[in-house]
């Protein structure tokens, strides 16, 4: 029984987790935040890269 | 008449683990190609600035790369944590400091993405998606003498936790306090400095009057300051590290890395031991260079799914997949194995 339920839960928790995963992605787009990383992405940061 | 049917003569176990090796070195060097294929940043010493930078790559990749066409998950990660909206005004308050209304407290976007790749496949991406994975395994394959090649060493589980630590302090905690500051990417990422800052900088002090016209603002190495020594020493420092012992970024330093990590254990893509075919020969555990022993920890948070272990083993015993995998493991069973 113990190993069924590990057996089923395996499956059921990455599956859980890939379906929030889309929802937050689904959200952030939506959210516009995508735009929030583009700036960033495209806006060469130079402390980043060490310059300074 | 003889019908002499030639054999294909089996393949040894070393000409196996190099075969996987290569499979996978050709796969990483394939996707860090792809990611990295924006040839006129290279020409011009700029960057891309295209949509597709709106979508994170799964790997270390720095975003100020030249090449880069994605965006790193942990650069985007700390830029958009408490992200403030100076577009809705800006204040002052009672004490003189000025104040905005903050934007995004949490990165739904990214969080999100980092859980999808962490839900499908874990540290799978360590070992075949990552560009600064592939440049740490080329610089280990640097021949040295057998003494100076280090495995492992005394306290090396405790530092094992250290990239935790980096991910909670500099990725998580001081961003969100310190509005969108990428801290991480500031002070320790040699990444940036190898992929961004020495080509663009480089290239600058050749042709500085043209990459300034791109509007990279960088001149030469001229301008280099602290901040550039600090972050050459910890990316000479890595460069050293990384010839003498596998991967210590990965190790000990990665908060993309311990995200994953978190991931591994249930994950779809999984490892698995079959307790019917395993003869505790230590094959596996000899060859795991991330210092894992599959066979108590089929899915510990340190392996990175490179395959060596399966590879090295004579009884095919490790098993390895999404979805059901064939075995009669107990280990297999146990999603909670410890780390």
């Amino acid at each position: 029984m113990k190993t069924l339920l590990n057996t089923k839960l395996r499956y059921i928790l990455p599956i859980a987790l890939i379906v929030i995963a889309v929802g937050f992605i689904a959200y952030g787009v939506f959210d516009k935040e995508i735009y929030a990383v583009l700036s960033k992405a495209t806006a060469l940061c130079r402390e980043c890269v060490g310059i300074g | 008449m003889e019908t002499a049917v030639k054999q294909k003569p089996k393949k040894t176990i070393m000409q196996v683990r190099k075969a996987v090796e290569r499979r996978r070195l050709a796969i990483q060097a394939a996707f860090s190609i792809i990611t990295n294929s924006y040839i006129v940043g290279f020409i011009r010493g700029t960057i891309y600035k295209g949509p597709l930078k709106q979508i994170c790559v799964p790997g270390m990749n720095c975003y100020s790369c030249p090449g880069a066409l994605g965006a790193c998950p942990i650069g985007s990660l700390q830029a958009v944590f408490n992200q403030s909206d100076w577009s809705k005004g800006a204040w002052t308050d009672a004490n003189g400091y000025t104040v905005t209304k903050p934007l995004y407290y949490f990165s739904f976007y990214v969080v999100g993405f980092l859980m999808l790749i962490g839900a499908l496949c874990g540290r799978l991406v360590c070992a075949f998606l990552c560009p600064f994975g592939l440049i740490q395994d080329l610089l280990y394959k640097i021949p040295l003498p057998k003494k100076l090649k280090i495995k492992s060493f005394k306290h090396d589980k405790p530092f094992r936790y250290l990239k935790y630590v980096l991910l909670v302090v500099f990725v998580i905690v001081l961003p969100l306090f310190y509005e969108a500051n990428p801290f991480f990417c500031k002070y320790i990422c040699p990444s940036g400095m190898l992929l961004g800052g020495i080509p663009l900088m480089t290239y600058g002090s050749v042709f500085g009057n043209i990459a300034a016209g791109t509007g990279t603002g960088i001149t030469s190495w001229a301008e280099a300051g602290g901040l550039t020594v600090l972050k050459l020493c910890i990316l000479a420092a890595t460069i050293i590290l990384s010839i003498i012992t596998y991967r210590p970024f990965c190790k000990y330093v990665c908060p993309l890395g311990a995200i994953y990590s978190f991931f591994n254990r249930i994950s779809l893509y999984r490892y698995s031991v079959d307790e019917s075919k395993c003869t505790n020969c230590g094959a596996c555990r000899h060859a795991c260079r991330m210092g894992v022993d599959i066979t108590k920890t089929p899915n510990s948070p340190e392996c990175i799914r490179c395959g060596d272990c399966k590879a090295a083993c004579p009884h095919h015993a490790i098993c390895a997949g999404f979805g059901k995998i064939k075995t009669s493991s107990a280990a297999d069973a146990n999603t909670g194995d410890a780390a």
